[in-house]
């Protein structure tokens, strides 16, 4: 805090360029030893993307072979979370004693979270943002798709049939989102931005969620107000993690308040909707029809009923797998190691006993405290005077 | 003394009407919203939903206008050119054709372009925003790899796949007229997509400048073709278009490109898209208008799994007269007030005027 001061002193003096360099020196600062971290799971572009961008600066990788060797007790101060099992994971840190950080490829961490993970002291951090706009286009997609009336005209496309009938145009309808976080955020801007669509969503304590998330819906309200956003909602897209209050969620009696048009879409986690009950509303016509993401079980078995319906629109939680998705998300954990680096915060911090990264209940500060050139300038007259 | 004078009003409004035949079939949803505008105050009209009634008709008709509805009616585009053929003899007092769509290949014949006192008109702009739907509809349906999705669907099969951002494609838009501009702006505003336009006369204004990357002319089509990744037809039907995209053009663009038709199925030698679509040469098609439509049971294209079909219905939302009605309520209120119309097709070109009225015939600024 001192060196600051001084040098926005001397700044004030010398002009722009210095500061600018001084900025830069500031940054840069004396070069802080690498963290030794371990990485959980085998993609031959993981070590190709840490050379690439220069991440094996910051961090001595080390890959593993088998998971004897994974399990092998040492000092691994963090761990990068490629592909595992929940199982494997806490092994892992019952016999890694040095761990302070673990950091998630993936923006759901609801199979990482254990007790063992609660009560060791480790912090988690995830892939927030990475995918968020690859979610929103397939949700843009799943309400062109049924405005447009697909499922009709591929059923008469593959009967050999011409039978013409009015469509319905997708920017007049209405989105309700449930789950209002990282990826409602980009979905109802992208939605905004091409359709101007109405959009209501719903989160937990809205009234602390920062304004840059607030300028893209038209109505944010409390969770506990899900039934406005159902009842009037023409395309309801859950955006749930999987916590224990949002297991099995979307219930008979929730598709029963939305209306006999609306649309369903989950691409948050498929235990937050019970499929018995999916399966029963769509073949009952209490909605209309679905857009899936995410299954309760994943590989979904073959002999699930959703496979034959033909007003479900299913991708096999591959909507976020763009060909970019190691870049994305490798350049999302940069970000994340370079911040902790810096400053020793986490950006990206899930919050453990919530079980999700919560926007508002942020467990730790990210910004440094310091003062604003502006203020510290005020406090210099007020000195002289 | 008020109720002589508004029987005498009403003498001078209804010699002032003009007579409007209306090709269609009698429960048009379209004629409820012509009374609740309060169009009918413009003309009388009769509804004509036959070749045999026009044949029935007196010569000479009384007829000065004419509105050919061709949208969820009873009457097939091909139904058209001959009632007009017998229409436009026996109505020497007939200026006006408006035509219900945007493209008018169905109406124009050799009747109409002979004739020197008829000016023809479109429904310009009523079903550009349902088409540009459409089209992103179908950037996003094969980005999203939903032909192999649906496939393993149909089988059962839980597989993942790679699939594409839509985000910052490149979408080729071949006939950038209303339809056309309509569609990029969609388009830019959704995906940021760099669009590259081609139209007869290539100009660029201000406003395009801010949507299109790249306008050419006829010549610079196989370069669009070979570095987009989304080719949009949107010509409309005149001898210089006709089957325009053979394998030839199919061969220039990229594998990975998807074709998507929205202008005419006549721009389109359809069996050399089908063996361009079965083995490879592109990767998909977003079809919504056909060479020969109804498409018959027998056409090769129903069996395409990589074929997003619709049976050329993607400009006609439901309810959505509206616009269409609105179109045609500025050339009604033109038309009765003498002055030039709006949307004139030059009968010569096959399509919308240009700007300048320098092929005008000398009919078309004065109609009575």
């Amino acid at each position: 805090y001192q060196r600051r001061v001084h040098g926005i002193q001397m700044i004030s003096r010398l002009g722009k360029s210095l500061r600018l360099f001084s900025r830069k020196c500031q940054q840069i600062g004396p070069y802080p030893p690498r963290e030794l971290m371990a990485i959980i799971g085998n993609n031959p572009k993981v070590p190709e993307l840490i050379k690439k961008m220069g991440i094996d600066r910051l961090i001595t990788p080390v890959y593993f072979n088998t998971e004897e060797e994974m399990m092998k007790p040492d000092n691994y101060t963090s761990a990068l979370v490629v592909n595992s099992n929940p199982k494997q994971i806490e092994q892992f840190i019952t016999n890694q004693k040095s761990l302070k950080w673990i950091h998630s490829t993936m923006a759901g961490v609801d199979w990482i979270l254990s007790e063992k993970l609660k009560t060791s002291g480790i912090k988690l951090t995830n892939a927030k943002g990475a995918f968020s706009h690859s979610l929103a286009e397939f949700v843009l997609f799943g309400m062109l798709y049924y405005a447009k009336k697909t499922p009709y005209f591929n059923e008469q496309r593959l009967k050999h049939t011409w039978a013409p009938i009015e469509v319905d145009f997708a920017s007049k309808a209405r989105v309700g989102i449930i789950g209002y976080g990282n990826i409602g955020s980009a979905t109802a801007k992208l939605l905004k931005r091409s359709l101007n669509v109405e959009i209501q969503a719903c989160a937990e304590e809205p009234t602390n969620l920062k304004e840059r998330y607030l300028n893209n819906c038209d109505m944010l309200m409390d969770q506990k107000e899900y039934q406005t956003i159902l009842r009037s909602a023409d395309y309801v897209v859950g955006i749930l993690p999987k916590t224990k209050s949002t297991e099995g969620y979307f219930d008979l009696k929730k598709f029963k308040m939305m209306q006999k048009h609306a649309i369903f879409m989950n691409i948050g986690r498929g235990v937050t909707m019970v499929e018995k009950d999916l399966v029963t509303a769509l073949k009952e016509g209490i909605i209309a029809g679905a857009v899936l993401d995410v299954f309760p079980q994943e590989p979904l078995p073959a002999t699930s009923e959703l496979y034959d319906m033909k007003n479900v629109l299913m991708t096999y939680h591959c909507a976020d797998r763009t060909t970019d998705y190691w870049e994305r998300t490798m350049k999302t954990f940069a970000k994340v190691l370079v911040h902790y680096v810096e400053t020793g915060k986490f950006k990206n911090l899930i919050n453990l006993e919530l079980g999700y990264l919560s926007l508002i209940h942020i467990s730790e500060p990210t910004r440094p405290e310091r003062i604003s050139y502006a203020v510290f300038c005020l406090k210099k007259k007020k000195k002289k005077q | 003394a008020t109720q002589s004078t508004w029987g005498f009003r009403k003498k001078i409004m209804e010699n002032k009407k003009f007579n409007l035949a209306i090709f269609s079939n009698k429960g048009h949803a379209a004629f409820k919203i012509i009374h609740e505008r309060n169009l009918d105050a413009f003309f009388n009209y009769d509804i004509i939903s036959s070749l045999e009634e026009i044949k029935a008709m007196p010569n000479p008709t009384k007829y000065n206008a004419c509105f050919v509805m061709t949208v969820a009616t009873t009457i097939k585009f091909s139904d058209v050119s001959p009632m007009l053929e017998e229409f436009i003899p026996k109505s020497p007092n007939l200026s006006w054709i408006h035509c219900m769509n945007a493209g008018i290949d169905h109406v124009v014949n050799e009747t109409l372009k002979k004739s020197t006192k008829i000016t023809l008109t479109n429904s310009k702009g009523a079903y550009d925003a349902s088409i540009a739907e459409f089209v992103l509809l179908s950037i996003l349906y094969f980005s999203k790899k939903m032909q192999f999705l649906m496939a393993d669907k149909a089988q059962h099969k839980f597989q993942m796949r790679k699939v594409n951002h839509a985000a910052g494609v490149k979408v080729g838009i071949i006939g950038y007229g209303s339809i056309g501009k309509n569609t990029a702006i969609l388009l830019k505003k959704s995906l940021d997509a760099k669009i590259y336009a081609i139209r007869n006369t290539p100009k660029l204004t201000e406003e395009d400048k801010a949507v299109v990357q790249f306008m050419g002319g006829e010549k610079d089509i196989p370069y669009v073709l070979s570095e987009v990744d989304y080719v949009v037809n949107v010509l409309p039907n005149i001898p210089k278009t006709v089957k325009l995209f053979n394998m030839n053009m199919f061969k220039k663009m990229k594998s990975s490109a998807v074709f998507i038709n929205i202008g005419r199925g006549s721009a389109v030698e359809e069996a050399d898209l089908i063996v361009a679509l079965k083995t490879g040469v592109i990767a998909g098609a977003g079809l919504d208008v056909f060479a020969v439509e109804p498409l018959p049971e027998s056409s090769p294209l129903y069996d395409l799994n990589n074929v997003l079909f619709s049976p050329h219905t993607m400009g006609y939302v439901e309810d959505g007269w509206e616009l269409c009605i609105s179109v045609f309520e500025k050339e009604v209120k033109l038309f009765a007030e003498g002055k030039p119309l709006e949307n004139i097709v030059d009968l010569n070109r096959g399509y919308q005027k240009s700007v300048s009225y320098t092929h005008l015939r000398a009919h078309e600024t004065s109609l009575h």
